[in-house]
């Protein structure tokens, strides 16, 4: 008696596929085989997909940077991972014959375990399977990865921080991005932490940015529930491979209190990264909580305040009598700010050797 | 001879630019001259090229034309003409018409304000600084306010920027020059009670109370000061006038140091070097 190889080849089954934007770094020529053994998943693997019902998530954000919008029975390519994210979905890397979730339009995958009360339920999708090399093994975002360069960092390395998602970090970031290149520097702008997605990625290269980089380019489809030791990597390895920018502008998602967000920046050896950290907040009393979170578990003092808050004067009056200027994106997109922050931290120790 | 020539701007974006280059160029940094509220620039820039030619510096001369410009000697006003010169620097650095050095900056009358104010905002895309006969001057004392002084919560984020830059702004070499005959008080000379009871009456006592205000400034933040005063008997308030009696050509396009750290481009390549 001989078993029957029951493994269905590729191609067929992803002809016509819509790959997402957490899969743009995959050569999708060493695809050769679909894995149907779908307890086995695990965060990064790639999962081809069909659309069932549609939810919340009604376009796909495709690897080339444009949208799509979905239509049943639809068949897409995505990488299955956890998902933190307060005003949508909270989720966790696991597939089931049942079906699966999607839980980000980057094109996460995964088992929705909470969601916010004023979204939908997610868009639920059939899982065909996870695709595979030809000797069989699951591929992973992982595998296409960067290489930590060996060399060092730009020169300056700016955080941007914030209270929690919508608090204005993206803008704030992206207004750094363009105040710096203005002044003359090459900037590179940096997604650190966070779910996939190109939102913030076309954001920083509308900006100006010389060189754009995310997590998802160090190997991880989302940075929810990863250990810090590999997110400290991640960010180390995103750095080196923008040493020929003057300036790296990093941006850290949802709030300073987050799990994965909140760890790394107890850590001295990655506040010793940075040279400063900006903070976006959506109001005064916010900005209080998280200047004391910092102070407190991070010994952080951030340079400057940012985020929504700018939007109201009143807001932004009580703000600075907290001690810190308070600057608008426009603000942080004026060459003359980027030269002030030059200045300070000229005068300043990196943020972690305080 | 050196040959001047004239670059058309970009009306709100690039200023138009005489552009003044040595017959023999060195390698030190271009110099960056800035007109004052007369806009006499084709004057200025024949009344300087001889200088491009001793010096082997090359000069450069924007226009802030009246028209997009009303207002330039502010620097960091509406139509942001300090924009507009880095803008220019760096659009001649990529058509490799300057080098990468950091140019010395200097002004006459309003474009001395523009030059006080533009070193301020960007010490480190300024070399040496000279300041010519402005009206008024931004003192750097916080006991005042903005744009007057850089104290109290008025000029917002200027503000912000030019106390953030004291230090790094006065680092520098700063020569201040005055005619001994600018006394007068014509209809460029703001006469503001506030700028009067800060600043005196004239261009003169203008000129050495800024420059006292910065040396004491300069001292504060322990630094050796590098600031010079001088006053050229029989000049009036012309540039032609300060060049045939002060000489002034001479101080506003001094020979240039080559000064290798001193440079527009890598960050990174600084550092390493520095280090």
């Amino acid at each position: 008696m001989h078993l029957v190889d029951m493994t269905p080849k590729a191609a067929p089954v992803l002809e016509g596929a819509k790959w997402s934007f957490v899969t743009r770094r995959v050569r999708r020529g060493i695809v050769e085989t679909v894995d149907t053994d779908l307890a086995a998943a695990r965060s990064g693997d790639l999962v081809l997909a069909e659309v069932q019902d549609l939810g919340s998530h009604k376009r796909l954000q495709l690897s080339d940077g444009r949208f799509s919008t979905l239509y049943p029975k639809d068949r897409v390519v995505l990488a299955c991972a956890d998902r933190f994210a307060e005003d949508q979905f909270e989720g966790i890397a696991a597939l089931s014959p049942e079906g699966a979730d999607l839980l980000a339009g980057g094109g996460v995958v995964g088992h929705l375990l909470s969601r916010n009360g004023k979204v939908k339920r997610p868009t639920r999708l059939s899982v065909i399977g996870r695709l595979a090399e030809s000797e069989g093994r699951v591929l992973n975002v992982g595998d296409f990865a960067i290489d930590p360069a060996p060399r060092r960092g730009p020169a300056r390395v700016i955080g941007v921080l914030g209270t929690g998602m919508n608090a204005g970090k993206t803008a704030a970031a992206a207004g750094l991005v363009n105040g710096f290149k203005r002044y003359g520097d090459r900037v590179a702008a940096i997604k650190a932490t966070g779910t996939g997605s190109f939102g913030d990625v076309h954001q920083y290269e509308a900006a100006g940015a010389a060189q754009v980089l995310d997590f998802t380019d160090a190997g991880l489809a989302s940075t929810f529930r990863q250990p810090v030791d590999r997110l400290e990597t991640v960010t180390r390895t995103l750095l080196s491979a923008t040493g020929d920018c003057d300036i790296a502008i990093v941006e850290l998602a949802d709030g300073v209190s987050q799990v994965e967000t909140a760890d790394l920046l107890r850590r001295p050896s990655y506040r010793a990264l940075f040279d400063a950290f900006v903070l976006a907040v959506p109001g005064a009393l916010a900005a209080r909580g998280a200047l004391r979170w910092l102070a407190e578990e991070a010994e952080v003092a951030p340079l400057a305040l940012t985020g929504l808050i700018t939007q109201a004067p009143i807001a932004v009056a009580e703000a600075e009598t907290l001690g810190f200027p308070v600057l608008s994106r426009e603000d942080l997109s004026d060459p003359a700010t980027a030269s002030c922050l030059h200045t300070i931290l000229s005068q300043s120790p990196r943020a972690g050797a305080a | 001879m050196a040959q001047i020539h004239y670059q058309r701007g970009t009306p709100g974006v690039l200023p138009a630019t005489w552009l003044i280059r040595p017959d023999m160029a060195s390698r030190a940094a271009a110099l960056v001259a800035i007109h004052g509220l007369n806009r006499e620039t084709e004057a200025m820039a024949e009344l300087l090229a001889a200088r491009a030619d001793a010096t082997g510096r090359t000069i450069v001369l924007p226009v802030f034309d009246g028209a997009c410009w009303p207002r330039f000697q502010r620097a960091a006003c509406a139509q942001r003409s300090d924009w507009a010169l880095l803008g220019l620097l760096q659009v001649l650095r990529d058509a490799g018409r300057i080098g990468p050095a950091v140019p010395d900056l200097s002004g006459f009358s309003g474009g001395a304000q523009f030059a006080h104010r533009f070193a301020w905002l960007y010490p480190g895309r300024v070399g040496r600084l000279c300041l010519v006969a402005p009206g008024w001057w931004t003192f750097p004392d916080a006991r005042g306010s903005y744009p007057y002084a850089i104290g109290g919560s008025e000029g917002g984020t200027t503000a912000f920027h030019m106390r953030a830059n004291v230090a790094r702004f006065l680092d520098r070499d700063i020569h201040v020059t005055v005619g001994a005959l600018d006394v007068g008080q014509d209809k460029n000379l703001r006469q503001d009670p506030e700028v009067v009871a800060q600043q005196g009456t004239n261009r003169v006592t203008r000129a050495r109370a800024w420059t006292a205000a910065a040396i004491r400034a300069a001292r504060k933040a322990n630094l050796r000061p590098r600031i010079t005063f001088r006053l050229m008997e029989d000049c009036t308030h012309s540039f032609a006038d300060c060049v045939a009696n002060g000489r002034l050509d001479r101080t506003f396009v001094p020979d240039g140091a080559i000064d290798p750290e001193r440079q527009i481009g890598s960050l990174q390549t600084q550092l390493v070097e520095v280090a």
